[in-house]
């Protein structure tokens, strides 16, 4: 079923991109993107395709193949996965979708409703909602993601380094971070913007750095039972070293609590961001960020309800997608556990 | 017999340093082991037949543990003093390890060709196809059938005799002159137990390599062993070769192990067994360890630490019972 379908999303990415090529002058980064996008759904296509194959051949299945089971057995996991492919199509694609642009301003056309030229209507500066919010989107997801990443890495290292080093390693490590995490983040946010000035960069670092200690803290948990294990024994006894032992042994059996902690934690991150922006402190404008347009819009709330409801939808959607995945995923990854 | 040993220890002594005091895991342990030849290390659970073969492999956890005395010579070297990155070139590659549990002994998220291949490329510099070819190989070796299939599978895939053909596989893929078996077969079935004895009987002549086997179990033992060490406390209690070991045993503890292995055609209806426990290895008995449970005990079993006493060449014990006079070369 799943094969299909893709291979359906597959062709119709094809006939997408042969139809917005003449325009791929306009953003070649996007183009691209879009273009790796599709192919990894082709490859995805493949794999499953392959899969099956392989299933029909030998009825014992992979982990993997397991968790993907369970994950496709969750239709509200499926249905946020499906939202959130459906966003990151819209996100890479925003400036083809939409033919206005999210910083011009129409002074023809200050705060007006849905219209044809205007699809979700115009803001108080005259400037395009839906060309906003797509654009919104798109540095919500970016940022978001990104510290993500940067956290997930980051907090990965750490809580590998003390909970396989263990000892003062440990002590040091795990010390350093409670002290950092007794820090309001909302003050060291301003602390920092005051310091250093606002940015994207500066941005993505503070959001990053904020959350490391849930990240170490679970995955140094997830390390100290994983190297009691028998088999991190064995693999010290036919000589291998620690480094290699970390990342072919130790990180392998610690990537469930990783994915699910970072699925969970976008969706955190993109509400935080969101959250610095209405105060001012996150994206500043006139970059479009949900956050700010909801500060915006509430001022007009009366007049036109269109500049706090659709940031405000968009948000909700994002953030319910990514909670509603990681809980799927946790699931499938738990139950294989429990197995 | 003039033969230069594969291994030998001289007096190890591992200390464990805990918040309670001080246990000596490893208490002036002597053994020697000959090229080809098999060596069972006999005792209860907590009397350091682990903790020896772990300081073999200079794999103590440090801290708590350390090896504080003694030498362990492998080919003429001394392994107590090389450092981690020489060690690591032994390890796998010459001296190779199997461990009680199959079952979690493999790594469950590599595959079983993957983990076979890893001690491969390590230490005989393979490429990867190589590699898994040799996989392959030493999978057909340890009678796994379908081989080529079975390397793309995972541990959770396969039984438990399967899993520790695997770790066979794994042990001896860079044929190793000493193999250490942790009680490898103590997870597994009867049938199962028989059939990996056998294969690794099979395999020790074929690759003319010595072994060190752990075990509880005398009726392994009885089956495998050239030579036997019985230890008790962190020392060895009787040494010699299996025939004395089984038909002229000297220890009253060896004899209490005897005992208490139950034969078919005894009909008994209590089972021997040697009274009490192990004793608290932080507050050991000054004397003769044993001697609180030893029903033979003297008063000067109590008083002093009884000395190895020699029976013939290769036998030994460390019993008062056989006095003091005997020739006690050490």
């Amino acid at each position: 079923m799943v094969r299909l379908k893709s291979f359906y999303l597959f062709m119709l990415s094809i006939l997408l991109q042969v139809w917005w090529f003449p325009m791929a002058s306009l953003d070649w980064i996007s183009y691209g993107l879009f273009t790796s996008m599709t192919l990894g759904l082709g490859l995805f296509t493949i794999a499953m395709a392959r899969n099956k194959k392989r299933q029909t051949a030998n009825t014992m299945k992979g982990s993997r193949e397991l968790m993907w089971l369970r994950l496709k057995k969750n239709k509200t996991a499926m249905v946020a996965m499906g939202v959130l492919i459906f966003l990151s199509y819209l996100t890479v694609l925003a400036p083809f979708i939409t033919p206005q642009s999210p910083l011009d301003t129409d002074w023809g056309a200050l705060s007006q409703g849905i219209s044809s030229t205007h699809w979700l209507g115009t803001d108080d500066m005259g400037r395009d909602i839906f060309a906003r919010a797509l654009f919104g989107i798109r540095v919500a997801m970016g940022i978001g993601v990104t510290a993500v990443v940067l956290n997930t890495l980051i907090g990965t290292f750490l809580g590998l380094l003390a909970g396989y080093y263990g000892g003062k390693t440990d002590t040091l490590i795990m010390r350093l971070l409670e002290v950092w995490n007794a820090i309001p983040f909302i003050l060291l946010a301003i602390a920092i913007m005051a310091a250093l000035g606002t940015g994207i960069g500066k941005l993505i670092l503070i959001v990053s750095l904020s959350n490391l200690m849930a990240f170490a803290r679970i995955i140094r948990g997830s390390v100290l039972t994983v190297k009691e294990h028998d088999y991190i024994a064995a693999a010290r006894v036919i000589g291998i070293s620690d480094t290699s032992i970390i990342l072919r042994h130790v990180l392998p059996n610690c990537i469930s609590p990783i994915l699910v902690l970072a699925s969970l934690s976008i969706g955190e991150t993109i509400l935080v961001i969101a959250g610095l922006s209405f105060l001012g402190l996150g994206i500043q404008p006139p970059m479009p960020s949900l956050g700010g347009m909801l500060a915006n819009g509430q001022q007009f709330l009366h007049e036109n309800f269109l500049m706090s409801l659709v940031p405000g939808v968009t948000i909700l959607l994002i953030v319910l997608s990514f909670n509603l995945f990681g809980d799927g995923v946790r699931d499938a990854l738990d139950s294989r556990l429990n197995d | 017999m003039t033969q230069e040993p594969l291994l030998e220890i001289k007096n190890l002594e591992t200390v464990f340093f805990t918040d309670d005091g001080i246990i000596k895991g490893c208490d002036k342990v002597s053994l020697k082991v000959n090229p080809g030849e098999t060596l069972a290390v006999v005792g209860e659970s907590g009397s350091g037949k682990s903790v020896t073969a772990m300081s073999i492999l200079n794999l103590i956890p440090d801290p708590p543990g350390r090896v504080m005395g003694g030498e362990i010579l492998f080919q003429g070297q001394n392994l107590v003093s090389l450092r981690q990155e020489e060690m690591r070139k032994i390890r796998g590659n010459h001296i190779a390890m199997i461990f009680q549990e199959p079952m979690t002994s493999l790594n469950p998220a590599m595959t079983v060709g993957d983990q076979i291949a890893e001690s491969v490329i390590l230490h005989q510099h393979l490429g990867k196809k190589a590699a898994m070819k040799k996989a392959e190989e030493m999978l057909q070796l340890v009678g796994i059938p379908a081989p080529t299939q079975r390397l793309k599978e995972y541990p959770h895939q396969m039984s438990g005799g399967m899993r520790q053909r695997v770790m066979i596989a794994i042990a001896l893929a860079c044929s190793p002159s000493l193999l250490i078996a942790d009680e490898p077969t103590s997870a597994l079935d009867v049938t199962i137990q028989s059939q990996i004895l056998k294969l690794m009987k099979k395999l020790q002549e074929q690759m003319g390599m010595a072994v060190i086997l752990i075990t509880h179990d005398m009726g392994v033992v009885a089956e495998t062993a050239d030579k036997v060490a019985v230890m008790y406390c962190g020392s060895i209690v009787e040494y010699g070769e299996s025939h004395d070991i089984f038909f002229n045993s000297k220890h009253p503890y060896l004899q209490g192990l005897k005992q208490s292995v139950l034969s078919i055609d005894d009909m008994v209806d209590e089972l021997p067994v040697i009274k009490g426990n192990i004793p608290d290895p932080l507050h050991l008995p000054q004397g003769c360890r044993f001697e609180p449970r030893c029903p033979r005990a003297m008063d000067i079993c109590k008083k002093e630490r009884p000395r190895p006493v020699y029976f013939n060449d290769k036998h030994h014990a460390c019993c008062w019972l056989h006095g003091g006079d005997h020739d006690t070369r050490s």
